[in-house]
């Protein structure tokens, strides 16, 4: 009587086996009398002529190519090739093998032989050639994950992402803060603590979620754009009054811009925020903070306010909003402030200067330049620059697309960098990382990559605001909610006449 | 007395015709009634979307396993799906609603208890009341049925040994927990009245309670690191698709099952009679079964909501004439901001906007273009997307349908609209991921690869009428202060000049502003479309217009009709009888039959009465 269990087992197994051997059947994949193609394949993500980190996880992709079976091999300079036989575009790259081919090949080539099966027959396409770098890049990405949003969002949440496999968790999810937008994660040197998140919710109200130490506390009042003293003793950021608008033609719908900024800056052990004296002028717009290195230097941009009422759009916006890039001298023993020095001037580039970060070496600084305003993302003019900061020359990054570049990142060692680009497509913000050599020449960039290998290819999110770090963050996120829903706030008031409110690119559309 | 073999029908005879006749006319009402394409088009306006947004893919199928109810969560959402196609929908709830009677006569027979005809409809019953309201509870349906047969596999282990039954229970509940949730919390609750009343066993009856502690803490809290509501209170805190008393009808079909159960384990007989073992007795509860469930499907029915939902689904498949066709059916006091503009949407396909626009409801200051502030939500965007997709406001376009998509999840119709946008907005890498992303939904999958197919060969389309009637009307002006309904209009008409559609939605925004000297202004411009017979409302424009500021009919003018000169003189003298400001002089102009007019609406700033 057991018999037919027995058998509907075995059907049972025969119906789940067969599909899965055709699906994933290396076959006799004889290739050796392959007919050599002309042309590189054609992969998506674009993984030629890259150089990658040797603990970056595989990079794995889709061949954009018509064939009945494909054969991938995945060749170091010495050792055994991995070979991926497959019926599907789809090509998976098992992670064990994929880790020890890049050890080997550190410093080194790494090629990849795309054969693709049609009618019976073999082909084979042009060699792609990457090159692995001696350096590895931080193993965490913490990054911004989002919708297009305008005016309403569903869930927002700040991610952190393992470079060295796939595997990904919750920094901080609006969720869990009934709805909040989470956003400007903030991080010192490149270390997960200190660390800072802003929030705002209309049941919670805005604050900036601060974790020092062993401490989490919330701030009562957000911080705009930020940035940690490399001691982590103190956080410089902006105060920022946002408006949106939005163009009734053009690529790009949303735009943004200050109609007030300044900047201030807070310390964790007084649990004190105070304005930057020369930098919270009435009649001027600073934002983006930056540190150099060696925590010297406060980095900004800043521009006039040229337009008599305060309250409006200007008419003439891309004339008369340019940011220049600032410096000013902290001594923060004394805490006290020097005088602001123009380190490059708008006028002598005719673009507005965003977003200045500093290598950590403090040989670079890496910034962006767009036709005007003071948010690259919706920009798509918005460009890559380096600046030698010994020689003050600057010149364009190669690593540019037609389409905007913005919030980038550099890693500890201060060989890789990963921004955001809207490359393709021009909606949504996806990670690139680009090796920078010692002669600051960025290379060829790519995007992070995914087990799916097709992820990106339906994927209706933004991936934004990249920042590496060393580790993994030190608190969990339900520590950061618990801190998020506390009504044991920290009043930390850098209002002035100047500067009343913050708010996101969005929030007037909101309110 | 023993039945007549000869007259009586057999047992299972009855069974049969009471069974098909029943589910007959169920499949029947709900396929043509209730009509399941429209609760399909309600997800995202009368229920939140997200929970039934689905995708094929192991990615997506990943999500789901890896988390408590899961694959009933997935299940729900791909059934959902097919609900788009109405008698496929009709078939799955009148299948899940066929289950559970099946499941009321298994535990009654469990019980010892012979079938009967009027308890196994019970639970059919409330599914049919919950469906007729434009809700939708399949996760929870399913859910039930899941735990149901859970509890059929356990009767099966359960009569071997106690210490299978043990096992079988522990097994069963952990893995029907996982796959369909807190409502899996059933299970527990049929296991306790069978082994408490029916085998005797108070030992498993208590397991069986402790189980239903135990799991949810350790299965759902600790190893899933759910909350204390979704371990334990399922459905009962938020159902998916369910809203109001539906929850309620949900809780009676869950306590149902074990009550029936417990009901039937007890020793207590009805009258003989009452068996239904004769003709007589089963025809009348047969009888009573089918008029007790006709009139609770009768009564429960939202009859303004469906018309609402079948004027939307028709707006959204674009099947203008039959919009109209049901906004004749609409009830008074029915018409909103969002039927309105699926009729105006309708009558500017159709280019009826400028004879009968004043047939339905037009309310002054809330027009097209502008939602007032109680009307607004989430479901707003689509439409408002259309509307400026027909204005040639891309941009704008994009921008709602950039919030519907951050509102209401990836919904086909969604995908669709941002799909094409980016086409027009030479984007097509763009929109490939919109179109690669609609592709993972079942039904739309062939669309999805035609039109990948042809971006391939033509990433503008231009060759699509559509994309080409679009890039023509799309505005090249950046324009960064808010737009007004007129300036976009205006704009419009100056890029598609002698374009009648264009022209006239101009003119009916002046219509409904009650400018009737912009619309005399506007019919004097070259641009105009040529008409042989000007729309009776721009006639009625001109009348106005030539009262106003000449005092006399216009009666030399040729594109004005005899008719709407009469019509015209008609209305003053009711005008000139009453008194403008008395209330009998509507109703005397309604009583004439000028409800549908301009004339009447220019007056008494009301239309469609």
């Amino acid at each position: 009587m057991r018999r037919p269990y027995w058998m509907i087992a075995i059907a049972a197994a025969v119906l789940v086996a067969v599909p899965a051997y055709w699906l994933t059947a290396r076959g006799s994949a004889d290739v050796d009398d392959s007919t050599p193609l002309s042309r590189a394949p054609r992969i998506t993500p674009d993984y030629s002529g890259v150089v990658i980190p040797p603990n970056i996880a595989p990079l794995n992709f889709v061949i954009c190519e018509q064939g009945d079976r494909f054969l991938v091999k995945i060749r170091p300079e010495e050792g055994n090739p991995i070979e991926i036989a497959s019926r599907s575009r789809n090509i998976t790259i098992p992670l064990k093998r994929w880790r020890s081919v890049l050890e080997a090949s550190r410093g080194k080539e790494l090629r990849l032989d795309v054969y693709a099966e049609i009618d019976g027959r073999w082909q084979k396409y042009q060699t792609i050639a990457n090159r692995v770098a001696q350096e590895p890049i931080d193993e965490y990405l913490v990054y911004r994950l989002t919708g297009s949003v305008y005016r309403e969002w569903n869930r927002i949440s700040v991610q952190q992402r393992n470079l060295t496999d796939y595997r990904e968790s919750v920094v901080l999810d609006g969720l869990d803060l009934d709805h909040a937008c989470v956003n400007c994660h903030t991080f010192t040197a490149n270390r997960p603590n200190p660390m800072c998140i802003g929030m705002r919710s209309e049941k919670l109200g805005s604050g900036t979620i601060v974790a020092s130490g062993g401490e989490v506390k919330k701030v009562g009042s957000k911080f705009g754009y930020t940035a940690w003293h490399p001691s982590g003793r103190m956080a410089a950021y902006s105060v920022n009054q946002v408006r949106q608008f939005f163009h009734s033609a053009g690529a790009e719908v949303r735009d943004v811009i200050d109609l007030d900024a300044a900047l201030g800056y807070y310390t964790p052990d007084t649990e004190k925020a105070k304005l930057v004296p020369l930098a919270s002028d009435k009649d001027r717009l600073e934002t983006y903070p930056t540190w150099s290195p060696d925590g010297q230097y406060l980095y900004y941009c800043s521009t006039p306010i040229l337009w008599e009422d305060r309250s409006t759009i200007p008419a003439d916006i891309s004339a008369e909003i340019k940011y220049d890039l600032m410096r000013i001298r902290y001594d923060i023993d004394g805490d006290t402030w020097g005088e602001p020095e123009t380190v490059l001037s708008a006028k002598d580039t005719g673009l507005s200067i965003l977003e200045p970060r500093i290598s950590p070496d403090g040989k670079w600084l890496l910034f962006c330049m767009c036709d005007y305003g003071c948010f690259p993302i919706y920009q798509p003019s918005s460009d890559l620059y380096l600046m030698d900061l010994e020689t003050g020359d600057y010149r364009k990054l190669d690593i540019n697309s037609a389409l905007s570049e913005s919030w980038h990142s550099w890693s500890s060692n201060s060989r890789w960098i990963v921004f955001s680009s809207r490359r393709r497509g021009g909606v949504f913000t996806r990670p690139y990382i680009s090796f920078v050599d010692a002669a600051g020449t960025a290379h060829k960039p790519f995007v992070l990559p995914q087990e799916y290998p097709d992820h990106y290819d339906s994927f209706l999110k933004s991936m934004s605001v990249p920042e590496l770090v060393t580790a993994p963050m030190s608190v969990d996120a339900q520590t950061l909610a618990k801190a998020g829903w506390s009504e044991d706030t920290i009043t930390a008031d850098a209002v002035t006449g100047a500067t009343q409110v913050m708010s996101e690119p969005w929030e007037q559309a909101h309110q | 007395m023993p039945p007549d073999q000869k007259t009586v029908p057999t047992w299972s005879t009855r069974y049969a015709i009471d069974t098909g006749l029943f589910f007959g006319l169920y499949l029947l009402y709900v396929w043509l009634v209730i009509d399941p394409r429209l609760i399909h088009h309600s997800i995202g306006l009368f229920m939140p979307a997200l929970p039934f947004s689905f995708s094929t893919g192991w990615p997506f199928f990943q999500e789901h396993v890896s988390q408590v109810g899961g694959l009933v969560d997935y299940a729900s959402r791909w059934l959902t799906q097919f609900f788009a196609i109405g008698w496929i929908g009709a078939l799955i709830v009148s299948a899940s609603a066929c289950f559970s009677c099946i499941a009321i006569d298994a535990l009654t027979r469990i019980a010892g208890r012979p079938r009967g005809t009027i308890a196994r409809y019970v639970p059919a019953t409330l599914l049919l009341v919950t469906w007729s309201r434009f809700t939708h509870p399949l996760q929870s349906v399913l859910t039930l049925l899941v735990a149901l047969a859970c509890s059929a596999v356990y009767h099966l282990l359960a009569r071997r040994s106690a210490t299978t039954a043990f096992a079988g229970l522990i097994a069963l509940f952990v893995s029907v927990y996982y796959a369909a949730g807190a409502g899996a919390l059933l299970f527990p609750a049929l296991v306790v009245p069978y082994e408490l009343l029916i085998k005797r066993r108070p030992l498993l009856a208590l397991s069986a309670l402790l189980c239903a502690l135990a799991v949810p803490w350790a299965v759902g809290m600790t190893f899933f690191h759910g909350n204390f509501e979704q371990a334990y209170l399922g459905f009962l805190v938020s159902a998916p698709g369910v809203i109001g008393w539906g929850q309620l009808c949900l809780l009676a079909l869950y306590l149902f099952f074990p009550i029936v159960l417990a009901v039937a384990a007890l020793p207590i007989r009805g009258p003989a009679w009452w068996s239904g073992e004769r003709s007589l007795i089963w025809a009348i509860q047969l009888a009573f079964v089918l008029l007790a469930v006709g009139a609770a499907a009768w009564f429960s029915l939202d009859r303004g909501g469906r018309v609402v939902l079948r004027m939307d689904y028709y707006a959204q498949q674009e099947r203008w004439p039959e919009v109209l066709l049901v906004a004749d059916q609409m009830p008074p006091g029915q018409f909103s901001t969002r039927c309105n503009r699926n009729i105006m949407l309708a009558q500017y396909h159709t280019t009826r906007l400028g004879d009968e626009m004043f047939r339905y409801p037009q309310v002054p200051g809330i027009g097209l273009y502008s939602t007032p502030s109680t009307e607004r939500g989430p479901d707003v965007y689509l439409q408002e997307s259309r509307i400026c997709l027909v204005l040639g406001q891309v941009n704008l376009a994009e921008r709602w349908a950039s919030e519907a998509l951050e509102c209401n999840g990836d919904l086909p119709a969604i995908l669709r609209v941002l799909a094409t946008i980016n086409i027009v907005k030479d984007r097509p890498e763009t929109a490939r991921m919109f179109l690669t992303a609609l592709g993972k939904k079942p039904l739309h999958r062939r669309w999805a690869a035609e039109m990948l197919q042809r971006l391939d060969e033509d990433p503008r389309l231009d060759s699509d009428p559509r994309c080409r009637e679009l890039s023509q009307s799309m505005t090249h002006e950046d324009n960064v202060d808010s737009l007004t309904p007129e300036v976009m209009l205006v704009s419009l008409h100056e890029r598609l000049p002698g374009d009648r559609k264009a022209f006239e939605l101009l003119l009916a925004h002046y219509l409904h502003a009650c400018r009737p000297e912009k619309v005399v202004y506007w019919l004097q411009q070259p641009t105009s479309p040529q008409y042989e017979t000007l729309p009776r409302h721009f006639q009625e424009a001109i009348v106005i217009y030539s009262i106003m500021t000449h005092g006399c009919l216009p009666q030399d003018d040729p594109r004005v009709s005899q008719e709407v000169i009469d019509r015209a003189v008609e209305l003053d003298s009711i005008l000139a009888e009453y008194g403008r400001g008395d209330p009998k002089t509507r109703e005397a102009a309604l009583a004439a039959g000028f409800g549908d007019s301009f004339l009447f609406y220019f007056n008494f700033r009301m239309s469609g009465v």
